[in-house]
């Protein structure tokens, strides 16, 4: 009844026809959007236009607020939280009323929370547009919300933030260790090394059986129920909540464009999509060519404030507090979701328990042929996302998240404390957190193509940065190992170490290793001998021969399920890949203590691939 | 680019695990059973003493590497944690369980006991007890080859890169026990265009690159391994292994696999080449020199027979498969001796258990003609053999090196020419059944049970 009093009131001014209103009230009844937003989405009234139908229907005055007209002191009063919430900004205090701004129909929690922060006001309402609400929050609450998206999980625990990156015991532990090899290379060198080489080894040989078991479990999980097309398509549209889209984007204006449209095909209501759009303040760019691209009115764009750390964690933490969906996903800026992916997302989060947090989707790479890095990368996300994500999925081990396209339930995530904006890589270091507080990670049969470096220096950007985030990760979650297992269960804790630790420590150790093999293969020196006794040579074969070839042929077999036929043999030249990853260890391991927190930004739009598609 | 495939199958019909385990225990127990009264009896059979002796070997001298001498290497690691002729009964007995585990799971498919009964005639007998009792290898051979393939018909059916990926590593680990692994990769992969006629270029290719690869890697990593021990390609290196069954050898141990072979031919498919082509790889690996014995050819027409078992047999085949398999234990059991010592292990057996207390490396001993004495050695620790360092110095100087030196006689005559120019310095201890034994004059006499003869045909030492 008052959906059509708002179409009357639109009517009466001549806003609409009535053959709008008879098409916005038919998608309501299909999707039980509120009226106005549906005229909205469906570009038949602005967002003042309905603002002031709003504001004559709810028989309030209607506002715009100027930057000028606002007193931040008064508006600070009032908790960021509250603001948050129920969409209404106090902008001006006359000693007698507090006159208020708000976006959503006054109720009694906004009356409430007004007497209790504003004592012995009268509160004078005023109706205005949902932009000028995140405007006037973004204005007055400024340093609160940087505060809050660079500070949030480290006031809250300081523990689980990369912000320190050694703890005390770590820097001690860290030193004596050096202390103790320095005095051992120059006391008993051989001895030493040897000492040195037999963790190393066995460590080594853990990694690579756990990874090439998760693999052939993740292999298997094709097997598994997953969201069939016949469960999308019984999905109700009256039943879909409001799935929240952040998009950071970072000097990204070569494939703003191309994202929009992506997002746009997804197959979900428009009305029911909360898209924000995180610029930062350095880069106008983006944002010009963000609003060239003229989004739907489902499209939010919020220039996140400047503040260090600047990354892309600390972005989505501001997107976070301005999020309204039930559920909320992260895309890059250079993505292309399957169009069904947030449907699957939902029903794997209706499916799954009730300590699912999060439900991640497969990447992979539209510009998967453009040359030797992206037939690589290609060939490693393959594995990553279809084999060996999976497999931890299925064992129940902690999920390191990938980049994008980790969908959430929005409460939760605000719960974990959002990401941690000094860890380079937040979002594994969030699958880790959400397990260690008790939360699963699930893997959903949907791919996000994404584009692949294609520019070897690009990519060690890129790759550095990924690995600097998983020491980071290592050395925030090592901090109190027997906390770790009391929380998260000795079988996870394992599986942590494995893949998080491990992966920089294998790439860490591979130069080194193979270098020690062709000295030996070219010189037959007999210097070596002492540092591999007959077993640890043994292992060491092992893990040389069939580490390789089992990594090898079970990313053949991920490239093959992709049905990505020519890439099977490209997975022969994985060793190679391989060094580079080693590289990029190397300047991770340097900038772990230079510059911890510095995120190496990768430059998209590089693709033939994407210049066509666009 | 295609998304994962995600169809769910409907679920395949298994009988309950603990059905399965039983009846996969019923089929190998007996085996066993009979394997470990052949053993408790003193009988071992010569493959498991190689393996033995050689896991001895390296073990006791902490030198794995010498292991990479040899091929297949599989039997050899796995009798590294428990070097005994009962560890190898029962990796055997294990394996052959598998299989059944795995026929069981065909007769629950089929609903049809038939394919037990083919499986137990063709083991239950004289020469299906080789694979427990006397090559432990091929049974363990047998399991790997079976499960690739059965996953390989899994791959075709269902289309899930799972079954393909288990198919090459199972065929990879068999090409550690039997060249055939890697030959049967090869086939299985070349033969998909039989399988998949619409088969396009790229996705043929990928697909036998897939199925070969661990095959391919595995023959290349253990080239390798054996390249950086030895400095030669060592392959394959067996020499304990009597001759193959020739193709003509074999066909009568294989009727239920000729029937069942003439019952596909009724309505043939293009499936049915498949059927050919173990019997062709059998007949080219004996060309090849690769080693199988007849349990083991036997048993790989058996399984191939049970797989190819027409879905709705005809009335008459039924029993006459059953009364083929019944013939075919009824002629192994007639026509195949059990396995008994014969006088040349009672006496290795006697003289290795007559040295096996002499001090570590005393007996200066030429083991390449010394397998039977080495089978039976509870310890390789008394010999210094040719892979020892100090071998060399033991011949030229065998009175500084040794305390004895134990001449082993072939064809040719006694190892050392010992016959005709005894060890310098060395006193004639015995010489029996062709062993012989000359001690250093200080070191203490080896009795020597047994109707032994002091060396008087010998010339005297100088």
């Amino acid at each position: 009844m008052n959906s059509t009093r708002l179409g009357e009131v639109l009517l009466a001014r001549g806003l609409i026809t009535a053959e709008q209103l008879e098409t916005a009230l038919r998608q309501q009844r299909r999707t039980g959007e509120k009226l106005g937003r549906l005229l909205l989405i469906l570009g038949y009234v602005s967002r003042l236009q309905l603002a002031q139908a709003l504001a004559d229907r709810w028989r309030r005055p209607f506002l715009t607020i100027a930057p000028d007209s606002v007193d931040v002191a008064v508006a600070q009063r009032f908790p960021l939280d509250a603001t948050l919430r129920l969409r209404a900004v106090p902008i001006r205090d006359t000693g007698t009323e507090v006159v208020v701004a708000s976006a959503e129909e006054p109720g009694e929690e906004l009356h409430d929370t007004l007497a209790v922060v504003y004592p012995g006001r009268q509160p004078d309402i005023r109706i205005t547009t949902e932009w000028d609400i995140d405007r006037a929050i973004a204005l007055t609450h400024r340093r609160k919300v940087v505060d809050t998206s660079i500070y949030g999980l480290y006031f809250r625990d300081q523990a689980e933030s990369a912000f320190t990156v050694f703890t005390l015991p770590q820097y001690l532990a860290f030193s004596v260790a050096c202390l103790v090899l320095l005095a051992g290379l120059w006391s008993a060198p051989l001895q030493t090394l040897l000492f040195l080489n037999v963790p190393v080894t066995l460590f080594m040989l853990a990694v690579m059986l756990f990874r090439t078991y998760v693999g052939v479990v993740g292999a298997g999980a094709e097997t598994a129920i997953t969201i069939t097309p016949g469960q999308l398509e019984a999905l109700e549209a009256r039943e879909l909540p409001v799935y929240t889209i952040l998009v950071p984007a970072y000097k990204e204006a070569r494939v703003i464009g191309n994202l929009l449209r992506s997002l746009a095909a997804l197959d979900y209501p428009a009305d029911k999509l909360d898209i924000i759009l995180l610029f930062e303040e350095d880069d106008p760019e983006t944002l010009a060519a963000a609003k060239a691209a003229a989004p739907g009115a489902n499209v939010r764009f919020m220039v996140v404030p400047a503040g260090e750390p600047q990354t892309k964690p600390k972005a989505c933490n501001v997107g976070l507090l301005f999020a309204q969906g039930e559920y909320l996903v992260i895309y890059d800026a250079e993505d292309r979701p399957e169009p069904d992916q947030l449907k699957k997302a939902l029903l794997a989060f209706r499916q799954g328990p009730r300590e699912l947090a999060c439900v991640q989707a497969a990447l992979n790479y539209y510009n998967w042929n453009e040359n030797f890095l992206t037939r690589m990368f290609t060939l490693e996300y393959s594995f990553w996302f279809d084999y060996l994500l999976p497999g931890l999925d299925r064992l129940r081990l902690p999920i390191p998240l990938g980049g994008t396209s980790n969908h959430f339930k929005t409460a939760v995530l605000r719960e974990l404390g959002g990401w941690d904006p000094f860890n380079v890589t937040e979002d594994a270091d969030l699958g880790i957190r959400a397990a260690m507080h008790g939360y699963r990670v699930g893997i959903v049969n949907s791919t996000t193509y994404e584009e692949a470096n294609k520019k070897l220096g690009n990519w060690l950007r890129q790759r550095s940065r990924w690995i600097k985030g998983y020491m980071q990760t290592a050395l925030v979650f090592s901090r109190d190992p027997i906390g770790l297992v009391r929380r998260a269960g000795l079988r996870q804790a394992i599986g942590f170490v494995l893949l998080i630790g491990g992966t920089p420590l294998i790439f860490l150790m591979q130069p080194i290793a193979i270098g020690l093999t062709i000295l030996w293969l070219v010189t037959r020196t007999q210097l070596l001998t002492p540092l591999f006794p007959p077993w640890l040579l043994y292992i060491s074969l092992f893990n040389l021969l069939f580490g390789n070839v089992l990594a090898i042929y079970v990313n053949m077999f991920a490239v093959f399920k992709r049905r990505l036929h020519v890439l099977v043999l490209f997975s022969i030249l994985n060793p190679a890949y391989w060094l580079l990853h080693s590289m990029a260890s190397f300047k991770a391991l340097g900038q772990l203590f230079t510059r911890p927190y510095y995120w190496e930004k990768t430059t998209h739009g590089l693709t033939r691939h994407g210049a066509a598609a666009a | 680019m295609a998304s994962p495939a995600t169809a769910p199958l409907p679920p395949e019909p298994r009988a309950p695990w603990g059905v399965r385990l039983a009846l996969a225990l019923a089929i190998a127990l007996p085996l066993g059973l009979a394997a470990a009264g052949l053993l408790h009896d003193g009988w071992l059979s010569d493959t498991h003493g190689a393996f033995l002796q050689r896991v001895r070997f390296a073990v006791e001298r902490n030198r794995l590497e010498l292991l990479g001498f040899e091929y297949p290497p599989l039997p050899f690691v796995l009798l590294i944690p428990w070097t005994s002729a009962w560890a190898a009964l029962l990796l055997g007995t294990a394996a052959i369980a598998g299989l059944a585990w795995m026929v069981v799971h065909e007769c629950t498919d089929r609903r049809s006991v038939l394919p037990l009964v083919l499986l137990a005639a063709a083991l239950w007998n004289p020469i299906g007890l080789h694979l427990v009792a006397s090559d432990f290898n091929e049974a363990l051979g047998l399991l790997a080859l079976f499960i690739g393939w059965q996953h390989y018909r899994r791959w075709w059916a269902t289309r899930q890169t799972v079954h393909g990926l288990y198919t090459g590593l199972w065929l990879g680990l068999a090409f550690y026990t039997s060249p055939l692994g890697l030959a049967l990769a090869l086939v299985a992969g070349a033969v998909l265009p039989i399988l998949f006629p619409r088969l396009q270029i790229p996705p043929f290719a990928s697909q036998l690159v897939l199925i070969a690869f661990p095959g391919l890697a595995a023959t290349a990593t253990w080239a390798y391994l054996s390249y950086i021990f030895t400095g030669a390609v060592a392959f394959p290196f067996s020499p304990w292994e009597p001759e193959s069954p020739t193709f003509t050898a074999m066909l009568p141990w294989a009727l239920p696999y000729l029937c069942v072979g003439l019952l596909v031919l009724l309505r043939p498919k293009a499936t049915t080449a498949g059927m050919v082509l173990p019997l062709l790889l059998l007949a080219a690996a004996n060309r090849a020199g690769w080693h199988f014995s007849l349990g083991f050819a036997t048993v790989l027409l058996t399984l191939v027979a049970i797989v190819a078992l027409p879905r709705d047999l005809p009335a008459l085949a039924r029993p006459v498969l059953v009364a083929l398999a019944l013939l075919h234990a009824g002629l192994a059991w007639w026509k195949t001796p059990w396995p008994a010592l014969g006088p040349e292990d009672l006496a290795a057996r006697a003289v290795a258990e007559a040295l096996a207390p002499l001090p570590s490396r005393s007996v200066l001993l030429d083991d390449r003609y010394a397998e039977r004495l080495l089978k039976w050695a509870p310890s390789l620790e008394p010999y210094l053999t040719t892979r020892d360092t100090g071998y060399e110095i033991g011949v030229q100087q065998p009175l500084d090196a040794v305390r004895y030196v134990l001449a082993v006689r072939d064809e040719a005559g006694y190892t050392f020419d010992a016959d005709t120019r005894p060890p310098t310095g060395f006193v004639p201890e015995w010489e029996w059944r062709g062993f012989a034994l000359w001690r250093h004059p200080e070191a203490p006499r080896v009795p020597l049970a047994f109707d032994a003869v002091p060396v008087a045909a010998f010339p005297e030492s100088r």
